[in-house]
């Protein structure tokens, strides 16, 4: 079936290892309850003033039994029914009620309209109130915008139209069940869609957000998203009664390099020097582009071993193809640790951008 | 850019991506209410001659196969290419409207209310799988009219009020309809600003080298088409490595930033300028050099540096100019030029 869509709208690649699950799924989530959140009062309020207006029209067009005579009770029932769903809407604007209540809420107002409904089949014996709660079935999923609350509700409401349709004397019984279940089925396959819409918008701002704090040539973190990422860190560290590493890399005489054998050859430079720098490090570390020629990791614990470290580094840094025998483009490193309580990040990178300097000469 | 434009753009893509989607989940919606349909008409008729074998009905049966048929066939249609993305959606609505026809063939020979509450769940879904105001709007119109044609010659019940409820199940489905626009147009939003990230560069706004290079085909073949010159400017920030060394890197942003600002401010509206290096800035332009000094001039007091930044530092911009002709000269070769112009330029000052 999944063939049948065909290719997604959203294209974009998504390193997949750079993308943990349980955010993605919290991002949906929050996508979707936000959503949900915005359309949630305006449907109510719509469907409050339309259940008044068909009130309304309904009393105008006269009654409908075959007694000729006005079935007040009815009329009541939908105006009381249409005030609980304005209320509600009106709450929901004005925020009182918190985002993560709301599908449950939304799920049972439109239940009790459904029931109310139903319990008009009885009152009335005609197939038209039932036929209104049908309509609603069919309209709950995609409107609900969550599985569960709509779930929960289909199965209350089917079960009503199911005592409902048994017991009245007009229609056929099995038949009415069946439209009911029907309704249910499309109200499904239009969740399963509006679902599928938002998940790509969640998945797309989610990019977005990462794009902003990511280094587009390499992948790893830019500036701006490392200093983003400081705080928890540094937070982090302080709770654990750990120490805060820095290791500065410098790519050596790309200046040269760019203005030898172009950029693009710079850039290809760039990322191998990223790629060999990320192998090298926990996964847990935080790796960065700090300047055009600079990579700055960023870790909790201790120092990692300063020899072993750069051998590692070195022994990662490979250049394949063509550019192999261009330009011994070397990775010189600093390290630097120190306490959350009492260095700054600032310090720390100064201080391993200088050792990175001391250790160069002194090779 | 004018805001006009850019909202024809936006809405633009918005319809892309709109139609993307509709014909994406076309096919499988047709199919798939199909088989739902051919489905729900078998279990009723083995319900029926379990419980009721008097009231089976072997014509209804058949308007089931052929609507069946029509829904697999417009799903098949839809899965090829052979229509437009932009009639899709009326193909779409084609297939609903004879659905529907079908469901009213029934009510007439049954005269049972059931076939009519199908009607009503025929709208509501159409709502939600259509995507498009004025297929929907068509569909919904058809089929209540025809509605009240039926209702008035073989009722089944008071009239209006069963005319209401088409009118009612045709609401929520514009409601239905209307919410999945929103979600789609916010995806085709989200997916344009992606587009846009990919191309800029962040810290001064002006597209990076990807963007340039994707944008070069378009002038290319206009200054082709117009005979016209091609000419490009190359701006270096002067000391910028010094300065990031010494002020740190939040100072070398804004003074990187800044470059950017002038450089931008010194051009016209359509040329493109773009973030070539760290310290680099590259300008491309259809059409006559602009004049050296002048320019340099222009950018020079477009260069404002302000407040505590402007002691610590005097950044200098450097500039160097090139220009060529589409069918003889590379982009490459003309950026060689202007930066080589760029390094004499500075050295004979």
């Amino acid at each position: 079936m999944s063939r049948l869509w065909g290719t997604p709208v959203l294209s974009i690649p998504v390193d997949p290892s750079s993308e943990d699950e349980p955010s993605v799924a919290a991002d949906r989530e929050a996508v979707r309850l936000s959503i949900a959140a915005g359309e949630y009062p305006r449907t109510l309020l719509l469907v409050g003033c339309l259940l008044l207006v068909f009130t309304a029209l309904t009393y105008l067009a006269g009654p409908t039994d075959d007694l000729g005579q006005h079935n007040y009770s009815i009329h009541v029932i939908d105006v009381a029914v249409a005030a609980v769903i304005l209320v509600t809407a009106y709450l929901m604007r004005r925020g009182t009620i918190p985002v993560r209540r709301r599908p449950a809420l939304y799920s049972a107002v439109l239940t009790l309209f459904g029931l109310a409904l139903l319990y008009e089949v009885v009152l009335e014996q005609t197939p038209l109130s039932y036929a209104y709660a049908v309509i609603l079935m069919c309209s709950f999923g995609p409107s609900t915008l969550a599985w569960r609350p709509f779930l929960i509700a289909s199965a209350v409401l089917l079960a009503g139209a199911v005592a409902v349709a048994a017991t009245w004397s007009v229609g056929h019984t099995l038949d009415w069940i069946l439209v009911a279940v029907a309704a249910i089925l499309v109200s499904c396959l239009a969740l399963t869609v509006r679902m599928r819409s938002i998940y790509a918008l969640a998945d797309a701002t989610a990019l977005a957000r990462r794009l902003a704090t990511m280094d587009q040539l390499t992948g790893v973190l830019n500036r701006h998203g490392l200093m983003a990422r400081v705080p928890a860190l540094w937070a982090q560290a302080e709770r654990l009664d750990e120490s805060v590493f820095v290791v500065f890399v410098d790519i050596r005489g790309l200046k040269q390099a760019n203005d030898r054998y172009g950029h693009e050859f710079g850039d290809r430079a760039i990322q191998t020097a990223a790629r060999a720098v990320v192998k090298s490090v926990r996964g847990g570390d935080l790796v960065a582009r700090w300047g055009g020629d600079e990579i700055v990791v960023l870790g909790l614990g201790r120092l990692p071993d300063a020899e072993a470290f750069d051998q590692r580094l070195q022994s990662q840094h490979e250049w394949t193809g063509e550019d192999e025998g261009k330009w011994a483009g070397g990775l010189s490193v600093g390290f630097a640790d120190g306490l959350p309580q009492t260095d700054s990040v600032d310090d720390l990178i100064r201080r391993a951008d200088a050792e990175m300097y001391r250790r160069r000469l002194s090779h | 850019m004018s805001a006009m434009e850019s909202v024809d753009v936006r809405d633009a893509h918005r319809r892309d991506v709109r139609l993307a989607v509709a014909a994406r989940e076309y096919p499988l919606i047709l199919i798939l209410g199909g088989i739902v349909l051919l489905a729900f008409r078998a279990v009723t008729v083995v319900l029926t001659q379990l419980l009721d074998p008097a009231r089976q009905n072997s014509g209804e049966n058949i308007t089931y196969l052929v609507m069946a048929a029509v829904l697999f066939a417009a799903g098949f249609l839809l899965r090829t290419d052979a229509v437009p993305v932009h009639a899709r959606p009326w193909v779409f609505a084609l297939a609903a409207i004879l659905m529907g026809m079908g469901l009213y063939v029934n009510v007439i020979f049954v005269r049972d209310p059931l076939s009519f509450a199908i009607i009503l769940l025929l709208l509501c879904a159409c709502g939600a799988a259509t995507l498009a105001w004025l297929p929907f709007l068509a569909e919904a119109f058809v089929i209540a009219l025809a509605g009240l044609v039926v209702l008035d010659r073989w009722p089944i019940g008071p009239t209006m009020n069963w005319f209401m409820l088409t009118l009612g199940a045709a609401a929520v489905g514009a409601i239905i309809l209307n919410v999945r626009l929103r979600t789609v147009y916010a995806l085709a939003d989200a997916t344009s600003a992606l587009q846009r990230l990919a191309v800029t560069d962040q810290l001064t706004g002006l597209l990076n080298r990807h963007g340039l290079m994707e944008r070069l085909p378009a002038l290319w073949s206009a200054a082709g088409r117009l005979d016209d010159e091609i000419f490009v400017v190359f701006v270096d920030i002067r000391g910028l490595k010094q300065a990031n060394d010494r002020y740190g890197h939040d100072f070398g942003d804004r003074a990187i930033q800044a470059a950017a600002r002038s450089v931008r401010n010194s051009m016209r509206a359509h040329d493109l300028v773009a973030r070539w290096g760290g310290d680099e800035i590259v300008v491309i332009g259809m059409g006559r050099l602009p004049e050296a000094e002048a320019f340099d001039e222009r950018l020079q007091s477009q260069h404002e540096w302000t407040g505590e930044d402007r002691e610590k530092w005097v950044g200098e911009l450097s500039v160097g100019f090139a220009e060529g002709h589409t069918s003889v000269d590379s982009v490459d070769d003309l950026i060689t030029r202007a930066d080589a112009d760029m390094y004499r330029r500075r050295h004979t000052r």
